[in-house]
């Protein structure tokens, strides 16, 4: 690395982890998916072990994942409490994208600055600013591209040993890991028509990558596999909330996240390298976006992580537009305002990324302090066999503040009536009747009902019609509302 | 301080004639296979056994003894089939398919030994295939392709002689092997038609004389003797999941076969001498697609292409030799943990123990001529073990509707009219139908009626009486 660029991307990295941290701790508490991962860790801290068999999700179901990045989690909480931990880590392993697209970006173009570009968009992509998230997908996204980058640098044996490190690692972590395989077969399939010779030690390491994949995804999905067949692959998510998972690309949405310019210039370069350069040096990542916009076209990838992924391949191929562009312009007559230029392009390039990514961080749907108190107040004043009714989303701060169980969260893996149930959630905000919901009430032995502020914006309620008489009770009563249910309806 | 990876040579014979526990193994597969195939089919029947179910499983072994016990003039090449079941005593018959896998192979190994294939490729084929689990469901259910497959090699293998009298003997096997579907006799005379063009390359009357004669009986048996186009199905199809083992269905292939077969496919295309397999390629999966029973035929060749890719893969130097043996040996253990992962699922094969011990109190018990409903898949143990007609019949199509709509029905206005048209007098409900089937409707809920009597219980399995109407 050169001196001046390691300081450059040394600065960048802490710059954005800065600012990352500042809007982690500006925004209260985390969103809601995170909650389940803190509690996972929280029960490795304490046991040693993830809750495989969680007695309270579902009311007590087995819940097999992928722990890697749970226990990194876990070791990062001995030195720091478990809620500045799951503030901190995620946005240090983002910030190290940094370097690592400053790498594939000089690796791309023998060019320091343009990869020193790639390295300051990729740290302020506005998609990666979800700063409050305590997920797998933080973790998967810099190992990726560090095995990618170690992937093109295979000949030297340091750097097959790092791959293999980073894809073991992965393999654990995510089954999105999937996503470079299937990059692989496009790469070598791009390379097959532009007549480039198969190089054997990248189909070596493609081939190992591919059994150890899957014989990684055998190891812990096993009887998913078995009970779930195709379903594993589609997470076994209820029809009605496919399209949240999975939302219908808005482009003007999805320009505004990955980052106006670097997305057109991006295309442009994409376009140049298949169609008029063929320079194989980017057909690997180009693959790597091909089979993202697969995967997320087919519904097999949650759109947000496929969108992450995309906007730092783009990142890195704006790596290769600058070098393009500085090139073209010095064969002009322009070459006396090349400085000039780029250096308006860089700045036109920030601001058009930097605030679409505060303000992204500043809208992350997160519960408030208020709500999480009700969570807490539910531990506190209800017994341990209670189970509770919430919102779908709310799911994971009833197992983790109110330690109790829940009807429904967002892991639908091995449940079998996963459209039922969530049909039935609804129905419990939904419904006018006082008998349909007893009746849900007792199909799952729900004791109380959490009805937050966000759940009445959700829903369009203002309160749940059929409390009323005497088979409710109100026992909290701020913003947030707990009723204990106190009748039930038994079918003869 | 990194350096640069270069491949050492000594370190790259892991499945080469210079690694010597390799050779010993490649040289005497004779034994070490048919030790892993008495091994392989020994899990199966050894576990049905030792949990108390009968040693037999799946509809199709079922369906074949109904048939050989009360076949007419025009099933008589169900005489065999009748014949040995008058020999041995029913315990026995397990070793039917056992004894049929173990000459198909020291069939195979005699014929293969004289062609110019490698025995190394022989060796992981064999190996592959055994361990797959179509060819395990296969040979330890009596099942048709387990006879056509051995009937095939033995054609094969008589030809392979060189006294002319063995090469018109062939004849028999063949025409044996165009009595089970017509499917199957089309995959038969593609063999021979290729062997005869494009390994033999040669076109003389001593080959006609067989081929066009099974062409002949084959089409005979599809137009008169009506043979169906594929045999089956004998369970409820799902094209992904019993294309897949590891995905929950009854026998489909490893994941890690197919992935291998998929590199075979890539590294070998085009590579001369292969062209005759990738003609069997399409028809084999269209014949899965019309019937997942075929499954079989497709098992065969993907453990081919497994093979030559494995053996393709692993007969070059690695330019990154630390990951050769890991491959290896990842591959090795992921076509065993499918397998063994296959074997956890034995059990839960049909019939159960207490299917069994229903059923046949049923046979003692129960005296009615009426039919018996229960879901599609139980029909065959219904006819053999209970000697009784079911309502549906898997294989006959159409008839999967009523049964269906019968097991569905809310109200006892819509199931009794179907129970009585229909003559149903007994339901006999089984442990999967009791987790599958809603039980606060259909079935499970009109059971609680007067006019349903359970005469028989054990755990999960039950039988009911539809008593007829007080006039």
């Amino acid at each position: 690395m050169d001196k001046s660029a390691k300081y450059w991307i040394l600065a960048i990295f802490i710059i954005t982890l800065a600012l990352r941290l500042t809007l982690a701790f500006s925004v209260p508490n985390l969103t809601y998916d995170s909650y389940y991962h803190v509690r996972q860790v929280e029960a490795i801290k304490n046991t040693g072990l993830p809750l495989f068999q969680d007695p309270l999700s579902y009311g007590g179901r087995e819940n097999v994942f992928h722990p890697t990045f749970q226990y990194v989690g876990a070791f990062f909480s001995l030195f720091m409490p478990i809620e500045i931990m799951a503030k901190v880590l995620p946005n240090i392993f983002i910030a190290l994208l940094i370097p690592i697209i400053y790498l594939i970006g000089k690796k791309i173009t023998n060019n320091p600055t343009a990869g020193l570009l790639a390295g300051l968009i990729a740290g302020f992509l506005p998609i990666l600013y979800s700063t409050n998230s305590f997920v797998p997908s933080t973790m998967f996204l810099p190992l990726m591209f560090l095995a990618i980058y170690a992937f093109m640098n295979i000949k030297n044996s340091f750097y097959l040993y790092l791959y293999l490190l980073c894809f073991i690692v992965l393999s654990f972590t995510t089954p999105a890991t999937a996503l470079i395989l299937i990059g692989y077969v496009l790469y070598m399939a791009l390379s097959i028509l532009e007549g480039k010779k198969i190089n054997w030690a990248e189909l070596e390491l493609m081939i190992f990558s591919l059994f150890f994949f899957l014989w990684a995804q055998f190891l812990f999905y096993k009887n998913t596999l078995l009970k779930e067949g195709l379903g594993f692959v589609t997470q076994n998510i209820p029809q009605q909330i496919v399209e949240r998972y999975f939302p219908q690309v808005s482009l003007s949405q999805s320009l505004v996240l990955v980052g106006i310019i670097p997305f057109v210039l991006g295309i442009f370069v994409v376009y140049r390298s298949l169609f008029q350069l063929k320079t194989p040096k980017s057909f690997l990542l180009i693959s790597l976006a091909i089979s993202t916009t697969i995967l997320s076209w087919l519904k097999l990838m949650e759109y947000t992580l496929a969108l992450s992924f995309f906007a730092i391949i783009i990142a890195i191929l704006f790596a290769s537009s600058y070098q393009e562009i500085t090139n073209y312009l010095r064969k002009t007559k322009l070459s006396r305002w090349k400085n000039k230029l780029t250096t308006i392009l860089i700045i036109l390039t920030i601001i058009t990324i930097v605030f679409p990514a505060i303000v992204h961080a500043l809208n992350q749907d997160t519960p408030s302090n208020e709500e999480i108190e009700a969570f807490k107040w539910l531990n506190d004043h209800t017994i341990e066999k209670n189970k509770i009714a919430a919102s779908l989303r709310e799911g994971h701060l009833i197992t983790y503040y109110g330690q109790r169980k829940n009807i429904m969260d967002g892991r639908f893996n091995l449940i079998k009536d996963v459209n039922e149930r969530f049909q039935n959630t609804n129905a419990i905000f939904m419904t006018k009747f006082q008998t349909q919901a007893l009746d849900i009430f007792d199909t799952y032995g729900t004791t109380h009902v959490v009805l937050t502020k966000k759940t009445k914006e959700h829903y369009q309620i203002e309160e749940l019609d059929y409390v009323k008489g005497e088979c409710f009770d109100l026992i909290y009563d701020k913003d947030t509302k707990i009723y204990q249910v106190k009748c039930e309806i038994t079918v003869k | 301080m990194t350096e640069e990876i270069k491949p050492k040579i000594n370190e790259q014979k892991i499945i080469s004639g210079k690694n010597p526990v390799f050779n010993h193994l490649v040289h005497n597969q004779r034994s070490y296979l048919l030790l892993l195939l008495v091994l392989v089919l020994a899990i199966p029947l050894l576990t049905n056994y030792s949990i108390g179910k009968p040693i037999i499983m799946g509809g199709e072994s079922y369906y074949h003894l109904s048939q050989a016990e009360n076949a007419k003039t025009s099933q008589f090449y169900y005489a065999p089939l009748s014949l040995t079941l008058q020999l041995i005593p029913e315990e026995l018959l397990f070793l039917i398919p056992v004894v049929l896998a173990i000459s198909s192979l020291l069939l195979f190994i005699s014929m293969i030994n004289k062609t110019t294939i490698s025995k190394r490729l022989t060796f992981f084929f064999l190996l592959i295939l055994f361990i797959s689990p179509p060819f395990i469901f296969t040979f330890t259910t009596i099942s048709a392709y387990s006879v056509y497959l051995f009937l095939v090699i033995l054609g094969f293998f008589l030809q392979s002689k060189k006294n002319e009298i063995y090469h018109y003997l062939s004849i028999i096997p063949f025409i044996g092997a165009t009595f089970f579907d017509f499917y199957s006799s089309i995959f038969l005379i593609i063999i021979m038609v290729t062997h005869i063009y494009l390994v033999k390359r040669e076109s003389n009357l001593k080959n006609y004389i067989i081929l066009i004669p099974t062409t002949i009986v084959a089409l005979v048996n599809v137009l008169f003797l009506k043979i169906p186009l594929v045999l089956g199905p004998f369970h409820f199809e799902q094209k992904i999941p019993d294309l897949i083992s590891d995905l929950g269905g009854l026998s489909g292939i490893n994941f890690f076969t197919i992935m291998l077969a998929f590199l075979g496919l890539f590294i070998t295309w085009k590579r001369k001498g292969f062209y005759i397999f990738y003609l069997f390629l399409p028809i084999a999966i269209l014949g899965y697609v019309y019937n997942t029973q075929t499954i079989f035929h497709l098992t065969m060749l993907m453990a081919f292409f497994a093979a030559t890719g494995f053996v393709k893969i692993f007969q070059r130097d690695w330019n990154l030799v630390v990951l050769k043996k890991f491959t290896f040996y990842l591959l090795i253990l992921g076509l065993l943990f499918s397998t063994l992962t296959y074997f956890e699922r034995i059990p839960d094969i049909a019939p159960s123990q207490d299917d069994f011990e229903v059923l046949v109190w049923s046979n003692n018990n129960i005296e009615t001529n009426g039919k018996v409903l229960s879901i599609p898949e139980n029909s065959y143990f219904i006819e053999y073990f209970m000697k009784q007609k079911p309502l549906s019949n898997i294989n006959i199509q159409g008839s999967n509707e009523l049964s269906q709509k019968a097991l569905s029905a809310l109200y006892i206005d819509e199931l009794f009219p179907i129970l009585e048209d229909n003559n149903v007098t007994t339901i006999y409900i089984n442990q999967y139908m009791k987790t599958e089937l809603p039980n606060e409707q259909g079935i499970h809920f009109l059971l609680k009626n007067e006019r349903f009597k359970i005469v028989h219980s054990q755990k999960n399995s039950e039988v009911w009486l539809f008593v007829p109407e007080e006039s």
